[in-house]
C-alpha cells in the first residue's frame, strides 16, 4: 500500500542500489523511495553506511549496481549542472584554507544556473541578500565564512541551497557539531523551505521529532522504514544502535497529527 | 554594496600603478635616461636618438617581459593554489621548470650550444612534456585524490632534475652556465617576437580562468561541495592544470625558472581582497606584473655594469616575506 504511492509521487528513488571499494560492500541493495513534500530522515549506527548512500544520491559515487531516479531519470543520464539545479547538498564540515566572504558563499548556489561568462545580476544579488536575511545573517554579509560559528556556516549552505532553486535538498549529518539550540534551528530553517528533504541524523530524538518519515540502515542495508513512531522501537534501537532505551510519547505532536516518539537511554548496563 | 566599488576603485588604482610603475621602470638601465626621455620615446618625438632606441628596443620589450611574467606566474600560482586547495602550490611545483630545463641540457649535450630561439624551444618542449607526463598520470586516475596529484608532480621534478643533474656532470661548463640562466631566471633576452606567445597564451588562459571563476571559488568548499554544485571536479581540476601550465611552460621558455612569485603574491593579494570577486584574479595578475617589474628594476642596478639574477631577488623577498608573515601570525596569537 505504502509502496504503491511511493510510486507515484516519488521524487527519488534508490532502486536496488550497491556500492563497493575495492573488495569491500559498502552498500548492498539498497531501495528507498522518497515522496515529493516529505521530510525524510535517514538514521544508522556510524560506518552503516549513511553518507556512502547520500554520496551515491548527489552523484559524488557512482553506484557499483542499481539506480538512482530523480524524476523518473537515471541521474546519470542528467548534466551535472542540471541536477545540480534540482537537488542542493548541506555537507557536515567544509575545509577552511580560504577567504571567501559570507556572500561570496551564498552566491556560489547560482553556479549552476549561470553559464561562462554571465555576470551576477542586480536581480541575482538580490536572491541572494534574500536568502542570507531568510538564515538570519544579513548582518554577517559581508564576513569572512571562516570567521562564522559552526551554527552559521551551516546557515550559510542553507542560504546557498535557496539561492540554487531546488525540488530536493540532501543534508548529511548537518547538526552534529552544533548545539541544542542550532539543531533546531536549523531543521527548522530546512523546513521553511518547503521543499523535499532528505538528511541524515545522528540525534535520533531530533529526527523522530522533524522527519515525516526515517530509513534505518545498518551494515549498509536498509532495515526499516516508515513513520518515526512505527520505526522508532525499543527492539529496534537495540538491534541496530545497540542500546538499551525506552520509547514513550513525546507531549508535543508533530504538524501531521502524527504521535511523536521520545527516545529515553539507560546507562551503564554494560 | 559597497564592498564590490570598493573592489573596483581597487582594481583601477591597481591598473593606474602598473602603468606608472612600467612608465618609471624604462628610465632604469645602464646608459642614463630620465623620465623626460622615456616620454620622448613613447610618443616617438625622437625615434632615431640612441637613447629612443635603447628604450624602444631593449627596455620596453625587457619591461614588458617582466611584467607577463610576474601576472602570469602569479594568476597561474592562485589557480593551482585554488583547485588543489593548497596554499603551497606553486607553479613550479609540477615539475613544469625541471622539465624546461631538462629540454635545454638535453639540446646543448646532443646539439650544442643553440641559438636563443632552439633553447626557448627546447625549454618549452621539455615543459610541455613534463606537463604531458603529469596530466597522464593525473587523468589516469578517475577519481584521484588532489595529495596523489600533488605528490606525482613533486615525483615527476625530482626525476627531471635527476636527469639534468646526470647529463650535466658529463658536459662542459658552457652548458652549466646555460642552465643556471634557466634556473634563476632573466629578462635579458626579451625580444618584441618573442613576446607574442607569452601575451596571446596569458591573455586566452586569463580569460578562460574569469568564466570559470564561479567553478573555481566552489572548488575552495571542497570536491565534494563543488560536486553538488553541478562541477565536474576531476575534468575541471586537470583543465585548470592545463591551463596554468601552459603559462608557466611558455614564461619559463622565455626567461627561465624565477621562483616565489607565483607562490607569493596570490597570498599577498588575498590579504586585502576576497577571491571570491572576479577582481581577485585580475588584482593578483596586476600585482604579481607590478613585482615583477620593480624586481626587474633592481636586477639591472643594483649592482653597476652587472645584472642581478632575477630569481635570487625574488627568492630573497619572498623568504623574507614569508618570515615576517610567519612572526607576525605569531604575534597575532598571542595579543589574542
Amino acid at each position: 500500500m505504502h509502496t504503491q504511492t511511493a510510486k507515484k509521487t516519488a521524487l527519488l528513488t534508490v532502486n536496488n542500489v550497491s556500492w563497493r571499494v575495492g573488495n569491500t560492500l559498502i552498500l548492498e541493495h539498497i531501495n528507498v523511495s522518497i515522496e515529493r513534500g516529505k521530510f525524510v530522515g535517514l538514521i544508522g549506527p556510524n560506518g552503516a553506511g549513511k553518507s556512502s548512500l547520500l554520496r551515491c544520491l548527489y552523484r559524488f559515487n557512482q553506484p557499483s549496481a542499481g539506480e538512482v531516479k530523480f524524476n523518473n531519470t537515471d541521474i546519470w543520464q542528467l548534466k551535472s549542472e542540471d541536477y545540480a539545479k534540482q537537488v542542493a547538498v548541506v555537507l557536515q564540515e567544509t575545509p577552511s584554507q580560504f577567504n571567501l566572504s559570507l556572500f561570496d558563499v551564498v552566491a556560489l548556489g547560482l553556479t549552476p544556473h549561470k553559464t561562462l561568462f554571465s555576470s551576477t545580476t542586480q536581480a541575482d544579488k538580490q536572491k541572494i541578500a534574500q536568502a542570507i536575511s531568510h538564515v538570519g545573517l544579513e548582518s554577517h554579509s559581508t564576513q569572512l565564512f571562516d570567521s562564522l560559528s559552526g551554527g552559521e556556516k551551516q546557515r550559510a549552505f542553507i542560504a546557498r541551497a535557496i539561492v540554487q532553486q531546488p525540488q530536493l535538498l540532501i543534508m548529511d549529518e548537518p547538526t552534529s557539531h552544533l548545539d541544542v539550540k542550532y539543531q533546531i534551528q536549523l531543521m527548522e530553517l530546512a523546513k521553511s523551505l518547503g521543499i523535499t528533504v532528505f538528511a541524515s541524523f545522528h540525534d535520533l530524538n531530533l529526527a523522530a521529532a522533524m522527519c515525516d518519515e526515517l530509513v534505518v540502515i545498518k551494515n549498509g542495508k536498509v532495515v526499516d522504514a516508515g513513520k518515526p513512531n512505527k520505526v522508532v522501537t525499543e527492539q529496534m534501537l537495540d538491534e541496530v544502535f545497540g542500546v538499551c532505551a525506552q520509547v514513550s510519547t513525546h507531549p508535543q505532536v508533530a504538524t501531521s497529527g502524527e504521535a511523536i516518539p521520545h527516545i529515553t537511554y539507560y546507562y551503564g548496563y554494560q | 554594496m559597497t564592498v564590490f566599488s570598493n573592489h573596483t576603485v581597487a582594481l583601477i588604482a591597481a591598473l593606474l600603478c602598473a602603468l606608472l610603475s612600467l612608465f618609471i621602470a624604462l628610465s632604469f638601465g645602464a646608459a642614463p635616461t630620465s623620465l623626460a626621455d622615456v616620454y620622448q620615446s613613447l610618443t616617438f618625438s625622437n625615434e632615431a636618438s640612441f637613447t629612443s632606441r635603447i628604450i624602444l628596443e631593449l627596455r620596453m620589450p625587457r619591461t614588458l617581459l617582466a611584467f607577463l611574467a610576474g601576472s602570469g606566474l602569479a594568476i597561474a600560482g592562485l589557480i593551482l593554489q585554488t583547485v588543489t586547495r593548497n596554499p603551497l602550490a606553486d607553479p613550479y611545483l609540477f615539475g613544469i621548470s625541471s622539465g624546461a630545463s631538462l629540454g635545454v641540457v638535453i639540446l646543448m649535450s646532443f646539439v650544442g650550444a643553440g641559438a636563443g630561439i632552439a633553447l626557448s624551444g627546447a625549454a618549452l618542449t621539455g615543459s610541455l612534456v613534463a606537463m604531458g607526463l603529469l596530466i597522464l598520470i593525473a587523468g589516469s586516475q578517475r577519481n584521484a585524490q588532489v595529495e596523489s596529484m600533488l605528490l606525482a608532480g613533486v615525483a615527476l621534478s625530482f626525476l627531471f632534475s635527476a636527469f639534468t643533474s646526470l647529463l650535466l656532470y658529463w658536459s662542459d661548463p658552457q652548458a652549466v652556465a646555460a642552465i643556471l640562466f634557466w634556473t634563476l631566471g632573466s629578462f635579458a633576452k626579451a625580444q618584441w617576437q618573442s613576446l607574442l606567445l607569452p601575451v596571446l597564451v596569458i591573455i586566452v588562459c586569463t580569460i578562460i580562468m574569469l568564466g570559470f571563476r564561479r567553478q573555481l571559488n566552489a572548488m575552495l568548499l571542497g570536491d565534494e561541495s563543488a560536486t553538488t554544485l553541478g562541477v565536474r571536479v576531476h575534468r575541471f581540476r586537470i583543465l585548470m592544470l592545463i591551463l596554468s601550465s601552459l603559462i608557466t611552460a611558455v614564461l619559463v621558455a622565455n626567461c627561465g625558472g624565477i621562483g616565489f612569485v607565483g607562490l607569493m603574491v596570490p597570498h599577498i593579494v588575498r590579504f586585502f581582497i576576497s577571491q571570491g570577486s572576479r577582481v581577485g584574479l585580475l588584482m593578483t595578475g596586476l600585482v604579481g606584473g607590478i613585482f615583477m617589474v620593480w624586481v626587474d628594476v633592481l636586477a639591472r642596478s643594483l649592482l653597476s655594469n652587472q645584472e642581478l639574477p632575477i630569481g635570487v631577488i625574488t627568492a630573497a623577498i619572498g623568504s623574507l616575506f614569508f618570515l615576517s608573515i610567519l612572526y607576525f601570525r605569531k604575534r597575532q596569537l598571542v595579543v589574542q
